[in-house]
């Protein structure tokens, strides 16, 4: 077994099959949200319940996705599902420990938790792949306004704002 | 007749087993995330060193380091 081989197994690194399960799709939200909260010096709180209610809409959504056949557009489609039911169940909340009144981003984190992490989320899914893939990131750093533009948006209509979520957050992609 | 609301993520038991998805749909979706990672990113593993941590934290980060 090759190193690599032996980490999926382990689930030491990010796999989509792993995410069907629902200890490991925890470990990879709970690991986005902490960076962020660490990011920020925010300190999070979680909701088991809502988190049990996300995972299992994940697996209800992407079980009655429609394949025609596997290729990239499935991978996006994932993505923008996870966000979609992250944004729905709200399975947590940051609070600062110390605020900037001036950081605006903080602000944006506060005001949309939710959204903010399930764009985070599906984001670092869909950035962590291409990576892989091109050996180049494919986000670039966001601004506030972007930010908020997005997380408003996955408020008013999670479904439509997940789907754009290339678009929203300014995601490069390697396929045309 | 008052009108009936679902329950609110809040007030339910994290223990009620109707919280929990069909295991034909674990089964399904297990599937068609092992297709996608066969098919569409066969040859693209993390790179040498690389753990979930650090790509969480990469691609989490690279979103937010504006200045």
């Amino acid at each position: 077994m090759t190193e690599v081989a032996a980490a999926i197994a382990d689930r030491r690194i990010v796999t989509l099959s792993a995410l069907s399960d629902e200890t490991a799709f925890d470990r990879y939200v709970d690991g986005v949200a902490e960076t962020i909260a660490g990011h920020f010096a925010l300190k999070m709180q979680k909701n088991l319940v809502a988190r049990r209610m996300a995972f299992t809409a994940w697996m209800d959504g992407l079980a009655r996705t429609a394949r025609p056949g596997i290729d990239y557009r499935s991978f996006i489609a994932v993505c923008a599902t996870l966000i979609d039911t992250l944004a729905r169940h709200r399975s947590l909340s940051y609070s600062a420990m110390i605020r900037d009144p001036h950081d605006r981003m903080i602000e944006v984190v506060l005001k949309y938790p939710n959204e903010v992490t399930a764009l985070a989320a599906g984001a670092a899914l869909y950035d962590i792949y291409v990576t892989r893939l091109t050996g180049t990131p494919a986000h670039e750093a966001l601004s506030p306004l972007i930010l908020e533009n997005a997380a408003s948006s996955l408020a008013r209509q999670p479904k439509a704002a997940a789907a754009r979520f290339r678009e929203l957050l300014r995601l490069s992609t390697p396929w045309s | 007749m008052a009108a009936h609301n679902p329950p609110s993520d809040d007030d339910r038991d994290p223990r009620d087993a109707r919280l929990r998805p069909q295991a034909a749909d674990v089964a399904n979706v297990r599937a068609l995330l092992g297709e996608i990672d066969r098919r569409v990113f066969a040859a693209a593993g993390p790179a040498p060193g690389e753990t979930a941590k650090t790509e969480i934290e990469r691609a989490v980060l690279g979103l937010f380091s504006h200045d």
